[in-house]
């Protein structure tokens, strides 16, 4: 067990916090222990725990500004494996990367998904992650049988759903607030081989991309869209549609190229590199690119989750300053006026960038008490951080996305005020009894003043 | 002169006793060997740390897995270890010597315990062990060492001669070892590692040099499988270590790596 001072950073590198303390955990046996003898009680957050994983959240709720950082990477162990059932018990530092290289192999994928692979097992159920696949699936925490959770008092408690059941659901989507969550069991799906059967679908608008995503629901069971944010009027949200199953060809998989390894933005771009003019100029490059309405492949199952993993430390690319990931829901009911609104403001205001990522969220509930889906139309934008213009940007759409029933991701925040937050997560009093009084983050104590 | 009785070469159910297990460079590499139907004693110092890393290798395809912890940077237990090899269930193929220790140089410097505790880990501890386990596979007339060691074995310089000197000597002792016991058909891999992010060196400050133990695995598990030499890992190390070695002591002594 050895402590270092190392300012780590989230992955939109903002904001950039000090005074954390990292401890690297030795094993999993160790950590109760290890807990116990770092918190101190009655103290304020200087001596306050959160675990680590791989760092892929894009605002604070990975960082603990005064407080103890502690890794969870080096619990990276497999544990039980059926392939019977399918059922995977592992530690809680194993990332998806890691999941998929054993798991593709043996005929077996990942229930749930996000757009990266380098997330650790811990982070997918304490952000309770969503996919392609969220129509279908819903989300990671509800393919989760049980976990270990390691508490400041030293305690490590099982939960499940009929076992520390309230301690369960508010670990699911709990940011990390309520433990160390040691190991996880949980249950992949069986796959026939590692191709997806993809289509792209162009279309022209956002009353475009509805249709097509209603049409593709049933028969598709993965779904996203790419839109151009810097679009207005009658283009406003055109783009790409990306619908997929998984393929029953079971060819193998063809080895890596070894150029492809050393894909890496090696240092920061400076911030002129990724200008409006040119953002604008890769939008319509990248629309511009399908010219069929309708293009079927079959592609490998990497491109098709995770094409921006091609690219070790992209994040790199929006410089020192880094930059913002803003995603929010809003529910159908006014869904498509309130899109349309926030859309035309971003184009306006001509801040957005290259990733704009449009999906519907099915029905399949939340079973997290703090997770962020519900049904409704999410969108998911990268900004590139222009200081405080951009902060009063973002602000005026939080209140389009409360007044309209919607929210905020907190796994991509940085900055929605405490008034939203409160607003948008109706069930916080439910939540607020269970997280451990020695753990914080540093999005926590933003967000929720007591 | 190999014998007929040689099988080192082939890929499955060997049998692997693992000095230093839960070290980082180890566990990605006994990763790798476990999809061949591998049976593995894991020997490392702390049982909660071996238990997680038994299952894992289960997980992943290893035929038997056993653990014994001992403290393995003391000579003194050479005896427990080569008890416990008696008691495996299979001969052993494959001997495997992962562990070490940077220790803290500056302290060192004017200090003679934790001078002498640098080498005695990194250097004495692994040739009594190996002494005391060697006699197998020349009984056998089959099988293979492999031990890391360091490139910075390769040249003494002021940041690090303890170390350096523990793992040079290692090299030095792996070297004689392998044309010792070259007529017995049994192959000698000193495996001169690079610098490699991992817990013993999370303190350091990463440079463009660094590796990582997923990427060091790969070609360590080819040298286990047939190398009988020193090795370069990763492969650039040896035009490094090279230039380095070139360099007149009139100019190095000047340097300050």
């Amino acid at each position: 067990m050895s402590a270092e001072n190392f300012n780590l950073l989230s992955w939109g590198r903002f904001p950039r916090v000090l005074g954390q303390t990292a401890l690297w955990p030795t094993c999993a046996s160790d950590l109760p222990a290890l807990l116990a003898a770092t918190r101190k009680t009655g103290s304020a957050s200087s001596e306050t725990l959160l675990a680590r994983g791989l760092g892929r959240s894009y605002g604070d709720a990975c960082l603990n500004e005064g407080g103890i950082l502690v890794h969870s990477t080096p619990l990276n162990h497999l544990l039980e494996f059926s392939l019977s059932t399918g059922i995977m018990k592992c530690e809680a530092g194993v990332s998806f990367a890691e999941l998929l290289d054993f798991a593709v192999p043996r005929g077996f994928f990942v229930p749930v998904t996000p757009g990266t692979k380098f997330i650790t097992v811990g982070g997918a159920i304490a952000n309770d992650v969503h996919g392609k696949n969220h129509h279908w699936a819903g989300n990671f925490g509800s393919h989760l049988i049980q976990f270990e959770l390691a508490r400041s008092d030293g305690s490590k408690q099982i939960c499940s759903r009929t076992q520390n059941s309230e301690l369960f659901f508010a670990t699911i989507g709990g940011l990390g607030l309520t433990g160390f969550i040691t190991w996880a069991e949980f249950h992949l799906k069986k796959i026939a081989g590692p191709w997806i059967d993809e289509e792209t679908v162009k279309f022209t608008n956002l009353d475009g991309f509805f249709k097509i995503s209603e049409a593709s629901e049933k028969s598709f069971e993965y779904t996203v869209a790419w839109i151009d944010c810097l679009a207005s009027g009658k283009s406003l949200g055109r783009g790409l549609f990306f619908r997929g199953n998984h393929s029953l060809e079971i060819a193998p998989r063809r080895p890596q190229r070894a150029w492809q390894q050393l894909l890496n933005v090696p240092f920061d771009l400076p911030p002129w590199v990724l200008s409006p003019a040119a953002m604008n100029f890769g939008n319509r490059a990248y629309y511009s690119r399908i010219c069929r309405p309708l293009v079927k492949r079959r592609v490998d199952y990497d491109p098709f989750f995770y094409p921006l993993d091609a690219i070790a430390n992209w994040n790199r690319l929006y410089g020192k300053p880094g930059f913002l990931q803003y995603q929010f829901v809003v529910p159908f009911s006014d869904g498509g006026r309130v899109l349309a609104k926030i859309m035309e403001a971003i184009s306006r205001a001509r801040m957005g960038s290259f990733l704009a990522v449009l999906k519907i969220f099915g029905t399949p509930p939340s079973q997290g008490i703090m997770s962020f889906p519900k049904p409704g139309v999410t969108l998911a934008l990268d900004f590139p951080n222009k200081g405080k213009p951009l902060l009063a940007l973002l602000d005026r759409l939080d209140q389009w996305v409360v007044e309209a029933g919607g929210r905020i991701y907190p796994a991509k925040d940085a900055r929605m005020s405490s008034e939203v937050f409160r607003a948008s997560f109706e069930n916080i009093s439910r939540f607020v009894p269970f997280v451990d009084p020695g753990f914080s983050s540093s999005f926590w104590r933003r967000v929720f003043r007591p | 002169m190999s014998s007929p009785n040689q099988q080192s070469s082939s890929d499955q159910n060997q049998t692997i006793v693992v000095l230093g297990a839960s070290s980082a460079i180890a566990q990605a590499v006994l990763r790798l060997l476990a999809k061949g139907g591998t049976q593995f004693l894991l020997i490392g110092r702390s049982e909660a740390k071996l238990g997680p890393l038994a299952q894992d290798l289960r997980v992943r395809g290893a035929k038997l897995v056993e653990t014994f912890a001992t403290a393995l940077d003391e000579p003194s237990s050479s005896e427990l270890i080569l008890a416990r090899v008696r008691a495996f269930s299979t001969p052993i193929d494959h001997i495997f010597v992962a562990y070490g220790a940077l220790g803290d140089h500056e302290f060192a410097v004017s200090n003679q315990v934790a001078a002498l505790k640098i080498l005695s880990t990194n250097f004495t501890s692994v040739v009594s062990h190996l002494v005391s386990l060697t006699p197998m596979l020349m009984d056998q007339k089959a099988g293979a060492v492999t031990v890391i060691t360091s490139v910075s074995g390769d040249r003494g310089r002021q940041s690090n001669y303890f170390y350096g000197a523990a793992k040079g000597g290692l090299s030095l002792f792996l070297q004689g070892l392998r044309n010792r016991l070259q007529p017995f058909g049994v192959r000698v891999v000193d495996v001169k590692a690079g610098i490699v992010e991992s817990p013993m060196t999370q303190h350091l400050k990463r440079g463009l040099t660094w590796s990582t133990p997923e990427r060091v695995a790969p070609p360590i598990v080819a040298a286990m499988k047939s190398a009988n030499r020193a090795v370069y890992i990763p492969g650039f190390w040896r035009l490094i270590m090279a230039v380095i070695r070139l360099i007149p002591e009139k100019v190095f002594v000047r340097l300050k790596m």
